[in-house]
C-alpha cells in the first residue's frame, strides 16, 4: 500500500519475526516494558473484508489459499517427500497468521505427552514437564479466550475453570451419546477458542458456520487480537516485510534483513530476536541465514534444523442415518473423546476422537456446484442434506529425522530465495493408530445403525495442518536446537516461539501449547533484557 | 429412552411474514424429530445441562425484503471479488469502451428477477422483492457490481440475438433454455471465465447464493441457519 512507512525502527529491544499467535503474544507481553517491532511476510488484512472472504470460502470458484490472498510466487514451495504435503492449504501469511483460517480447538497436551520416551517408550522427552507449562496454559486460555468445561476426566489437571462456559452440545452429539453410552465410551466437551459469550471487545459466536477458513464476526480468536494490543502499547508492526535472513556474528543475531514491496532490503537491528514463523518458514529462515561462521545455517550446530517435521494424521469415518442429524449449522465441534489417548505405548500412538457437527455437504455449497436449478436442485438438496453423521480423529506421528524441511535449490520465491521443500514421511505406529481409531469410529457408527459411506484410513490419511518439530527443544545442544526456554543453543539473543520446538507432537491441536510456550519464552526474553 | 421421531411439521405464517404469499405449504420433511421436552444427556462423565428443545421451526416459502437483508447479512453487500480485488470484470480485462450496451440497475433487477423465476424452486414466492432487496446491496459499488451488470448485459445480448427479445420478455421456458444454451447449467462458476462461466458466477450462482445462504432458503432444505448466515448458536442444538 502506498504511503506505508516500512523503514526500520531505531532503539528496538525486541524484533519479532512473524505475526501469528506466537509472535503476537510475545509482542504483546514484551511491549509492556520494551520497544518492539514485528515483521511479517504477508499483508495486514482489513477486518471489514471478512464477509467477502467468507463468500470466497463458500463459492466453488475459489480455492482455500484464495480466501486469505495466497500468492503462489511468494508462497512457492516443494513437497518431494514420500508423502505429499499441501503446504499452502495449511497456512496463511499475514497479520494474524494461520489463526485467521484455523479451526480453533484448544486442548492442553496430556502429561505423558511431555514424557513420551519414558512413559510410552518412543520419542524424546520434552525438557519441561506439564507442571512447568501449566500456569502458562492457564494464561494462554485467558489470552485467547477459551470456552470449555471441566468435564473431561482424561484431561490433565487444571487449576481454574475455563474463561468462558463451553458451547452446548449439538443435536448430533446427543445421537452419538446414546451409542457411546451403550458402548461405554465417554464423551466430553471440546475447548474452543471462540466466544460462547462476549469476551473482551469481541462478540459471542453468531453462528456463521464458516469458522474454517474465516470467522466474519471475530468471535473466533485470531492473532490480530494480540498484534493490535501490542500496537496499542507502542509496538511497531510492519507488514509485507518478508525477512530474508538473520545477520549475525558468532554468538548473536544482529539484524533481520527484510524486503519491502518497493524492492528494497532493509535492516532491522534489535537486542533480542524472536523467530515465530511456524514449523516450515522458521527452519527455512535459519537455513537461509547461512554464513561462513554457520555454513549449515543459523542455530544449526546440531544439524537438526528442519529435521523431525511432524503433523497430526487424520482418521475418520462417516455415513448416513435414517433420521435428521442437523449438520452444518455451525462450523465448530462441541464434543470429543480422550478416553483412549493415554493408552498410548510403543505400538499405538495417542489419539483423540472428534464428533462432527458439519459432516456431509452444506446445502449452499451444493447449490452452487450442481448442473441443476429450480425444483430439480431443491429436490437434490433435500435428498443429499440432512442425515449425514461422521467422526474424526487426530493421531500423533513420531519424530523421524528423514521427515524434514529443507531448502530446494531448484526453485526460488519472488525474492530469489530457495523455497522450502517439505519432505514429509509418516511412521508405521501412526498408521496402526489410524486403524485403531477407525475401529472405534466404526463401532460407534454401527451402534447408531449408520450406513457407512466414507472412511479415511491409513491409505488415504492426510495432515491436520499442524507443522511441528523442525527446531526441537532439548537440554543437549547436540540433540536439539533450542533450550527449555526456547532460546537457541547457538545464539544468546535468539528465541524461537513456534510449534517447531515440539520434540514430540502429541495428538492435540497445537495452538494452545504454542501460545503457552510463547508466553513462557516472553518471560525469558524479558528477563534477559533486564 | 428411545426418541419418538414421528412428529410431522406444520407451517403457518407469522405476523411479519404474511405478505406476498403465493405458495405457502409445509416443507416436505420426511422424518420428524424428537419431542420438545426430550433431554438426552451425553454419556460418561459429562456434566452438560441437557439439550435444549425449543420446538419445531415454522416453515415458510415466501421471500421478503427482510429475507434479502438476511442474505446480505450472510454474504455481504459488495461481493467476494469487489472489496479485496481477487478478480477483474470483463470491463477491467478488456479496457476501453464495452462492446455491448450497459445494463441499468433497473434492467439488472428485472433480468435477475426473471432468471430467479427459473433457478428458484416453485415453492418460493416474493421473488421480485427478494431479488430487488438483495441487489440493492450487491449493486451498490465495486468490481463485483460491474461484473453483474456486464454479465447481465451480455446475457441480454444473447437473448436478443437468439430470440429477438430481452430476457425479461422471454417465457420461463425460454429463459431456462437460454441459460442452458449459454452453457450456464454445466459450467463451473468463474468470474474471469467464459460467458457460460461468468453467467454461472454473476447471474445463476449470485441468485442461488442469495437464496440458499438465507434462513428461508435454508429452511427449504431443512437447515434454518445455513452456512454463511449468522443465525446464532441455538439451532445446532435442536433436533428440528
Amino acid at each position: 500500500m502506498a504511503g506505508v512507512d516500512r523503514s526500520p525502527i531505531g532503539g528496538i529491544d525486541v524484533c519479532v519475526i512473524g505475526a501469528g499467535p506466537a509472535g503476537g503474544l510475545v509482542a504483546d507481553r514484551l511491549a509492556d516494558d520494551h520497544e518492539v517491532v514485528v515483521l511479517d511476510a504477508g499483508p495486514r488484512f482489513d477486518p471489514g473484508d471478512r464477509l467477502e472472504r467468507q463468500e470466497r470460502a463458500i463459492r466453488p470458484s475459489y480455492d482455500r489459499p484464495d480466501v486469505w490472498d495466497g500468492d503462489p510466487e511468494r508462497d512457492a514451495y516443494s513437497a518431494t517427500g514420500e508423502w505429499f504435503y499441501p503446504l499452502n492449504h495449511a497456512r496463511v501469511k499475514g497479520i494474524g497468521g494461520s489463526t485467521l483460517h484455523w479451526q480453533g480447538m484448544v486442548m492442553r497436551l496430556h502429561e505423558d505427552d511431555f514424557n513420551s520416551g519414558s512413559a510410552r517408550g518412543v520419542g524424546p522427552d520434552w525438557p519441561i514437564e506439564y507442571d512447568d507449562l501449566r500456569p502458562y496454559y492457564a494464561a494462554a486460555e485467558r489470552e485467547l479466550g477459551v470456552a470449555g468445561a471441566s468435564d473431561n476426566p482424561y484431561a490433565p489437571p487444571r487449576e481454574e475453570p475455563h474463561p468462558m462456559p463451553a458451547f452446548e452440545p449439538s443435536y448430533s452429539d446427543s445421537l452419538f451419546a446414546e451409542a457411546c453410552e451403550e458402548l461405554g465410551i465417554d464423551m466430553h466437551s471440546v475447548p474452543n477458542a471462540r466466544n460462547s459469550e462476549p469476551y473482551g471487545d469481541r462478540s459471542a459466536c453468531v453462528g456463521y458456520g464458516t469458522c474454517q477458513p474465516v470467522c466474519p464476526s471475530g468471535a473466533k480468536y485470531d492473532a490480530t487480537v494480540h498484534v493490535k494490543r501490542a500496537e496499542s502499547k507502542g509496538a511497531t508492526v510492519i507488514d509485507r516485510a518478508p525477512v530474508q535472513s538473520l545477520a549475525h556474528d558468532a554468538d548473536r543475531v544482529t539484524a533481520a534483513i527484510y524486503a519491502t514491496p518497493d524492492g528494497e532490503k532493509r535492516r532491522q537491528a534489535a537486542d533480542a530476536f524472536v523467530v515465530a514463523c511456524g514449523g516450515v518458514e522458521t527452519p527455512r529462515l535459519l537455513l537461509l541465514s547461512e554464513s561462513e561462521q554457520y555454513p549449515d545455517g543459523l542455530a544449526n550446530s546440531s544439524g537438526l534444523v528442519g529435521k523431525f517435521f511432524m503433523d497430526h494424521l487424520f482418521a475418520g469415518i462417516g455415513g448416513v442415518l435414517d433420521e435428521p442429524t442437523r449438520q452444518n449449522h455451525v462450523g465448530f465441534l462441541t464434543s470429543g473423546c480422550h478416553q483412549f489417548y493415554d493408552e498410548a505405548d510403543e505400538e499405538i500412538a495417542p489419539f483423540k476422537l472428534e464428533f462432527f457437527n458439519y459432516d456431509g455437504p452444506s446445502p449452499v455449497g451444493m447449490a452452487l456446484s450442481g448442473d441443476d436449478w429450480g425444483d430439480a436442485l431443491l429436490e437434490r438438496l433435500r435428498e443429499e442434506y440432512g442425515n449425514h453423521i461422521g467422526m474424526g480423529a487426530l493421531v500423533e506421528q513420531l519424530p523421524q529425522a528423514e521427515s524434514r524441511v529443507e531448502l530446494d535449490p531448484e526453485q526460488t520465491d519472488n525474492h530469489g530465495n530457495p523455497v522450502p521443500d517439505v519432505r514429509w514421511t509418516v511412521d508405521d505406529r501412526a498408521l496402526r493408530t489410524i486403524e485403531r481409531a477407525n475401529e472405534i469410529q466404526r463401532t460407534i457408527l454401527e451402534e447408531l445403525d449408520a450406513e457407512i459411506t466414507w472412511q479415511v484410513g491409513p491409505e488415504d490419511t492426510g495432515p491436520a495442518y499442524h507443522h511441528m518439530g523442525t527446531t526441537r527443544m532439548g537440554e543437549d545442544p547436540t540433540e536439539s536446537v533450542v533450550n527449555a526456554n526456547l532460546r537457541t543453543h547457538d545464539l544468546e539473543n535468539c528465541w524461537i516461539a513456534s510449534s517447531s520446538v515440539f520434540p514430540t507432537a502429541g495428538a492435540m491441536n497445537p495452538t494452545l501449547t504454542i501460545a503457552a510456550l510463547a508466553l513462557r519464552a516472553a518471560d525469558d526474553v524479558g528477563a534477559s533484557l533486564q | 429412552m428411545a426418541p419418538d421421531r414421528t412428529i410431522s411439521p406444520t407451517g403457518s405464517p407469522s405476523s411479519d411474514d404474511t405478505a406476498l404469499i403465493r405458495c405457502l405449504k409445509p416443507i416436505s420433511v420426511t422424518v420428524g424429530v424428537g419431542p420438545p421436552d426430550e433431554s438426552r444427556p451425553v454419556s460418561g462423565s459429562n456434566q452438560f445441562d441437557g439439550y435444549k428443545r425449543l420446538g419445531l421451526p415454522k416453515l415458510y416459502m415466501e421471500l421478503t425484503r427482510r429475507d434479502a437483508a438476511a442474505a446480505l447479512a450472510a454474504i455481504g453487500a459488495t461481493g467476494g471479488v469487489a472489496a479485496i480485488g481477487m478478480s477483474r470484470t470483463r470491463r477491467d480485462r478488456e479496457g476501453g469502451p464495452r462492446p455491448i450496451e450497459d445494463a441499468s440497475d433497473d434492467r439488472v433487477r428485472a433480468t435477475l428477477t426473471a432468471v430467479a423465476e427459473v433457478v428458484y424452486p416453485s415453492e418460493v414466492s416474493g421473488i421480485e422483492e427478494f431479488v430487488g432487496g438483495f441487489l440493492e446491496g450487491r449493486l451498490s459499488e465495486g468490481a463485483h457490481a460491474n461484473g453483474v451488470r456486464d454479465t447481465v448485459a451480455e446475457l441480454d445480448e444473447h437473448a436478443r440475438s437468439w430470440y429477438d427479445r430481452r430476457v425479461t420478455e422471454l417465457s420461463v421456458e425460454e429463459r431456462d433454455r437460454l441459460l442452458r444454451e449459454v452453457g450456464a447449467d454445466t459450467a463451473e462458476e468463474d468470474p474471469d471465465g467464459t460467458t457460460a462461466e461468468r453467467v454461472r458466477y454473476y447471474v445463476v450462482n449470485e441468485l442461488l447464493l442469495a437464496l440458499y445462504s438465507s434462513p428461508k432458503g435454508g429452511k427449504l432444505v431443512g437447515i434454518e441457519n445455513p452456512q454463511g448466515y449468522p443465525g446464532g448458536t441455538e439451532s445446532y442444538t435442536r433436533g428440528a
